[in-house]
């Protein structure tokens, strides 16, 4: 309860700016809900003294009235709900916008703990209740708060029995509503509940759909799809009976509530306690009084399930981005190529830890080869590099300086990284190589291109550097991904380089070309290359070996292939046993 | 514009003729139930009238005694309760045998997307969004389910309520009808103005608000590119750029929606008024009896409200309409990949491939993909293909697993070709590592069984330990039940790829391609896994795909490809015999050593 108040202030915060705004939107409310109090008035006074007292010179100013009020309540609530619009918007805009912010300030593995179906949902549909809420039902209910009073004590000069009876009725509408909102609310949570599971699998099902269809799953998904389908149907139908009875049941307290009231009232007529007008004024202005007391039941109810969403929207916003850039974090100067690693040890999850005690220290211009067996920890030593995570203890050193010191900007801006699994934008090749530097020029595109010896295979397209890649890159081959990925990668020109198992997809001719290509572009820079194929690793300056977490060798080809009971030797005739035999 | 409406027309017909048909004696009912309970606000007006001139007898000379108008005053007052509660149960009726058919409507909807989707082409999700296809599935039909069957019963019924009301107007007053009926006109014209706009507005605001689910859905899962290349604020501007565009469509939207229901306010206030003045005047004149004027002055409220309703109702339909041609045309979308009418069910297959001068050309490709592949495999022999990336090696699996069909030529599996063949049973003796992981969210055990739903943990635990990965699994705190994240976020490379092998492997195929599978493999485990899979490899036919010549040349013969055509065919031996591509790569790979 107090961190939904607590969600509560904070969202409080976003209206701050539009707040001059809010106080127009809400004098205009009010200036409308009064006016909209008049016209039974109005009605009253043309039955009982226009007609009924034959006053017939107020016709034309009752009429005039009943004239200048729609001219005045459209005017004014023209301009109202443009503001209001306006505000609800905003809200949203701002509220996105922030969010989208921090999700880019958001670490690696912020993403690893949310699925993304569940961000989206939080910055689509949890956003627009909140709007919802902010907007709509605030200005409900100042509507509601002042037709409520005047409305009451109207009705009580109007006619005090009347009131009496009306105030009779109230309580039973109000045992109907939380009879039924509590159940109704309940299946509407369960669909909700059912709808995203579905979402979550047909999108996951739907990108994977090659599998699906390798597997004949077909049916078997659409069995569940369907399944899914009919549990989340049968909760809505649950849900429109029970808003069905709901109301059933309060028209049948209003229909025989009003029957009463006014059949009373016309007996009052008869009987010559008031007037035919006040009957009418008083049907007309009872019903402002029962809206009204039935939002306030809900009320609460509205205010729970928005901070609902508030809550979700702060578990992003409110979200520490786990790598932080420290306070007067410094730009890291052109990089040299000096990179040091001090006893680093790091864990995902806590408690098993996937490196351990790692040093190494590497010269500028070295050609450094990460070798070891599958899940050892190669792509995790990248990954603290970039600092996409941040060691638990330990700390690593680019040209002396502690990468946790740097700004995150000028750390990644200088590190070229082609990833193990290669990412794609559904963009055309261009922007996908541009990525990384937006302001290259095509001749620039076109020279990474041709380092990554992907320029033919561009060219022979219809379209060149303009054809469209589809979702991830479906239309290509697995090879021209990554060497699509390793020309994003040199574009910067980077001072370190990081090559995650950028040419596993690719023959050794290319990858041999690639390489050659690359040693001119990168001369005297640092690159990481991980591979497990030795052909990929063998001019490395430096190889370093890993087991399980540890670096257990280190030295060149030549160096390790010396030492009679090496890791590195056992990995290389291991390879080659088959080749040498042939 | 003429060609829009004409879609539209047809959207609806399709939509009544074939989704609401089977409800349709339910829906007439509906109907007229929903048309009847409408017309109750008249029927309490005509109460009223009968209150005001006959029990109250007001602004006349007062005839009846005080008990006579007693006596009627509690006739009134049960004819209110009647009217009353048969309009409630009416309303009952009606919300949920709508709620009902719309229900069924969107569950027949769901069913026939969700296998139009199964069946449809691999070249159909290339050039799609996921996203996209997901909204339409989920969003476009819910608009469906929300807005279907109530816009055309409610649109029946304004309808009807409308004509009452016209006719009692003008039985009650003529003159009063007509000047009521004045406003209509102005009404009408300025809705015409401003409708096109709104349409115009509706549609590409639905079209961006896609768009920022696409953004959003490929920059979250996009994210640690984004983070490597430090392009966080590129990001954050594009977003921004959205976003802005978004907001100004929104405020456009209110703006033109807003004018058009102050002119409503305004049309219908003023002319109520007037109809009230003029009808005072003629109670003066004692022409018209107070009560009349009332039941008049009640009725013009009533007819107003299904003009504003069905203005409502426009917008709502526009989106229905919208939303229907997109549903539709992926329903409409040929399936190119069948079943042919005869196709057969192969129980048994022994695994002899061929493939007759085979061309492959994509979608908007140059040249052709794959380029005359002939070649034969008895049945039981492994088949290596080795070639440059792009050379169509890929391509060329996927065709034997009729993800795509060729442009020309023939694939046989025993003799027979493979169009004749069941798509199901084709697939189910093919066993298929793809070349990039698929995975999905759940635990590792799940994942393994995708294939075989109802293997036993212990062929799971086999299949995990031939692919190599079952050691690791065991290394885990939770073993098999452990959560692999997104897309198998929290494995290593290698670790996905030896999931996706064991996960092919327990389906037990008759055929196996493995592409590209060991290429994040290190030599060492790739060696251990292929003793095994050369056991297992023993009596089926498997195609391999592979960079290494070291897992090439166990092959029992080894094609060569290079830009879509079979360039070279031998076992390693005759083909490191010759000078050619594979020797090359022989060479290169062994001096490397
Ligand atoms: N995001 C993550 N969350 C939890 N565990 C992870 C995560 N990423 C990797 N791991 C685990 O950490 C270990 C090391 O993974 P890493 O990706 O660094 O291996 P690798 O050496 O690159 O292997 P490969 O050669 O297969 O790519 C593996 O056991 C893996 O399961
Ligand atoms: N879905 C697709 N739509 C259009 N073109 C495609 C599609 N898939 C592949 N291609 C093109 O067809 C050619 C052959 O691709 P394929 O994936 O078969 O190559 P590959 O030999 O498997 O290469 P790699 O070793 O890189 O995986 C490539 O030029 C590629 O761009
Ligand atoms: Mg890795
Ligand atoms: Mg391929």
């Amino acid at each position: 309860m107090e961190k939904q108040k607590d969600s509560f202030r904070k969202l409080l915060r976003f209206t701050r700016p539009y707040r001059k705004r809010i106080l127009i939107a809400v004098t205009f409310t009010g200036v409308l809900t009064l006016i909209g109090l008049v016209p039974p008035l109005l009605i009253k006074r043309l039955i009982d003294d226009v007609v009924g007292a034959s006053r017939w010179d107020m016709l034309t100013g009752v009429i005039l009235m009943l004239i200048a009020i729609p001219i005045a309540t459209a005017g004014v609530s023209f301009l109202n709900n443009f503001v209001i619009a306006y505000i609800g918007q905003r809200l949203v805009f701002d509220v996105r916008l922030k969010m989208y912010r921090q999700l880019q300030r958001l670490s690696i593995r912020f993403y690893e703990t949310m699925k993304t179906g569940k961000i989206v949902s939080r910055m689509m549909s949890d956003v627009a209740m909140v709007q919802n809420m902010i907007t709509g039902n605030t200005i409900t209910m100042v509507t509601d708060i002042i037709s409520f009073c005047f409305a009451t004590v109207i009705i009580f000069s109007l006619s005090w029995k009347l009131s009496v009876v009306l105030l009779g009725i109230l309580p039973l509408y109000l045992l109907n509503y939380k009879f039924f909102m509590r159940r109704i609310r309940r299946t509407n949570i369960s669909y909700r509940f059912e709808m995203d599971q579905i979402t979550n699998t047909l999108q996951e099902r739907i990108s994977g759909t090659q599998l699906v269809r390798a597997f004949v799953k077909e049916r078997a998904e659409t069995q569940q799809f369907l399944a899914g389908t009919r549990r989340s149907l049968n909760y809505a139908m649950r849900g429109v009976i029970h808003s069905a009875s709901f109301s059933t049941a309060s028209r049948i307290i209003n229909g025989i509530g009003s029957s009463v009231l006014f059949c009373l009232g016309c007996y009052l007529v008869i009987r010559g306690e008031i007037t035919y007008g006040a009957v009418t004024a008083f049907m007309a202005y009872a019903q402002r009084l029962l809206g009204p007391a039935l939002r306030f039941t809900e009320i609460s109810n509205l205010i729970q399930q928005t901070l609902v969403s508030a809550d979700r929207i702060f578990e992003v916003l409110d979200a520490e981005p786990e790598i932080k850039e420290v306070k007067g974090a410094k730009d890291l100067l052109p990089i040299k190529g000096y990179v040091k690693f001090e006893n680093v040890t790091f864990a995902y999850t806590p408690g098993e830890p996937v490196l351990k005690e790692i040093n190494l220290e590497i010269q500028p211009g070295t050609t450094v080869a990460l070798v070891g067996h599958t899940g050892c920890g190669k792509t995790t030593i990248g990954n603290l590099l970039l600092r996409l995570y941040d060691p638990q203890s330990g700390q690593i050193l680019i040209d002396s300086r502690n990468i946790a010191e740097v700004s995150l900007k000028s750390l990644r801006g200088q590190i070229g990284v082609v990833l193990q699994d290669t990412v794609l934008f559904n963009t055309t090749i261009k922007e996908n190589i541009k990525y990384g530097k937006r302001n290259a020029t095509d001749q620039e595109v076109i020279e990474a291109a041709k380092t990554a010896e992907i320029h033919d295979f561009i060219m022979s397209k219809k379209e060149g550097y303009e054809t469209l890649i589809g979702e991830g890159g479906t239309k290509l081959s697995v090879g021209q991904k990554q060497r699509i990925a390793i020309a994003r990668a040199i574009i910067t020109n980077p001072g370190i380089l990081i090559m995650d198992e950028a040419t596993s997809s690719l023959d050794s001719e290319s990858e041999a070309l690639i390489q050659k290509a690359l040693r001119k572009v990168l001369a005297n820079r640092t690159s990481f290359v991980i591979a497990h194929r030795l052909s990929t690793i063998v001019n490395a300056d430096l190889i370093i070996v890993m087991d399980k977490g540890r670096i257990v060798e280190t030295g060149t080809h030549r160096e390790l292939l010396e030492k009679k009971e090496g890791f590195y030797r056992q990995l290389h005739q291991q390879q080659h046993a088959s080749l040498r035999a042939a | 514009m003429k060609k829009s409406e004409e879609s539209s027309y047809r959207s609806i017909k399709r939509l009544i003729g074939a989704y609401l048909r089977p409800y349709w004696f339910r829906v007439l009912i509906v109907a007229i139930v929903t048309s009847m309970s409408a017309m109750a606000p008249y029927v309490f007006g005509y109460l009223g009238k009968v209150m005001v001139d006959d029990v109250l007898q007001l602004g006349e000379i007062v005839k009846k005694t005080v008990p006579e108008q007693l006596n009627l005053l509690v006739l009134v007052f049960f004819a209110y309760i009647a009217v009353h509660l048969l309009s409630i149960g009416f309303t009952w009726f009606y919300s949920y045998n709508l709620a009902y058919v719309s229900q069924r409507i969107v569950y027949t909807l769901r069913q026939q997307l969700h296998e139009k989707l199964q069946r449809l082409q691999m070249t159909f999700f290339d050039q799609r969004q996921t996203g996209k296809i997901v909204a339409r599935v989920i969003d476009d039909v819910d608009v469906i389910q929300g807005n279907a069957t109530y816009t055309l019963i409610n649109i029946i019924s304004q309808v009807a309520l409308l004509l009452v009301g016209v006719v009692i107007l003008l039985k009650l007053n003529f003159t009063l009808a007509f000047i009521a009926f004045a406003t209509l006109p102005l009404y009408a014209i300025s809705y015409q103005i401003l409708v096109r706009r709104i349409r115009e507005i509706n549609q590409s605001l639905r079209k961006k608000n896609a768009e920022i689910y696409g953004l959003l859905d490929e920059k979250i899962t996009g994210a640690r590119v984004i983070k490597s290349f430090a392009q966080e604020h590129f990001e954050i501007r594009k977003f921004f750029r959205k976003a802005t565009k978004f907001i100004r469509l929104i405020m456009k939207n209110v703006l033109f929606n807003n004018t058009l229901s102050a002119i409503a306010t305004l049309i219908s206030g003023v002319g109520t008024a007037v109809v009230l003045w003029y009808g005072a005047l003629q109670v003066k004149t004692g022409t018209m009896s107070l009560g009349s004027l009332l039941y008049f002055y009640s009725s013009v409220g009533v007819l107003f409200s299904p003009l504003i309703t069905l203005t409502n109702m426009n917008v709502i339909t526009q989106r229905l309409l919208t939303v229907l041609g997109r549903v539709f045309s992926v329903l409409d979308e040929e399936v190119t990949i069948k079943d042919s009418e005869n196709a057969v069910e192969l129980a048994e297959v022994k695994g002899a491939v061929s493939f007759r001068h085979v061309w492959l050309k994509y979608e908007g490709a140059n040249e052709y993909d794959l380029k005359d592949i002939n070649f034969e495999v008895p049945s039981g022999c492994t088949v290596s293909l080795v070639g440059p990336s792009g050379s169509g090696k890929s391509s060329l699996v996927n065709l034997l697993l009729r993800l795509y069909d060729p442009t020309k030529g023939d694939i046989l599996i025993d003799g027979q070709s493979t169009k004749g063949i069941k798509l199901t049973s084709l697939r189910k003796h093919i066993g298929m590592v793809p070349q990039e992981a698929i995975l999905f969210s759940g635990t590792i055990a799940q994942n393994i069984k995708y294939g075989r739903f109802n293997a036993t943990p212990q062929q799971v635990i086999n299949a995990a330990k031939v692919a190599e990965i079952h050691d690791f699994i065991c290394s885990l705190p939770e073993k098999y039940e452990t959560q692999i994240g997104e897309r198998g976020m929290s494995l290593s490379g290698g670790q996905k790829q030896r999931l996706a092998l064991a996960m092919a492997l327990l389906t037990d195929p008759t055929i196996l391609i493995l592409d590209d599978s060991t290429s994040a493999l290190d030599a060492e485990t790739e060696a251990r896994l292929w003793v095994t899979l050369k056991k297992i490899m023993a009596n089926r036919t498997s195609f391999v795909i592979t960079h290494r010549i070291s897992t090439a040349m166990n092959a029992d013969f080894i094609l060569v490809l290079d830009k879509g055509r079979i360039v070279e065919r031998g076992s390693h031996e005759e083909l490191i015999a010759s000078s050619g591509i594979y020797r090359r790569l022989f060479e290169q790979q062994r001096t490397a050593a």
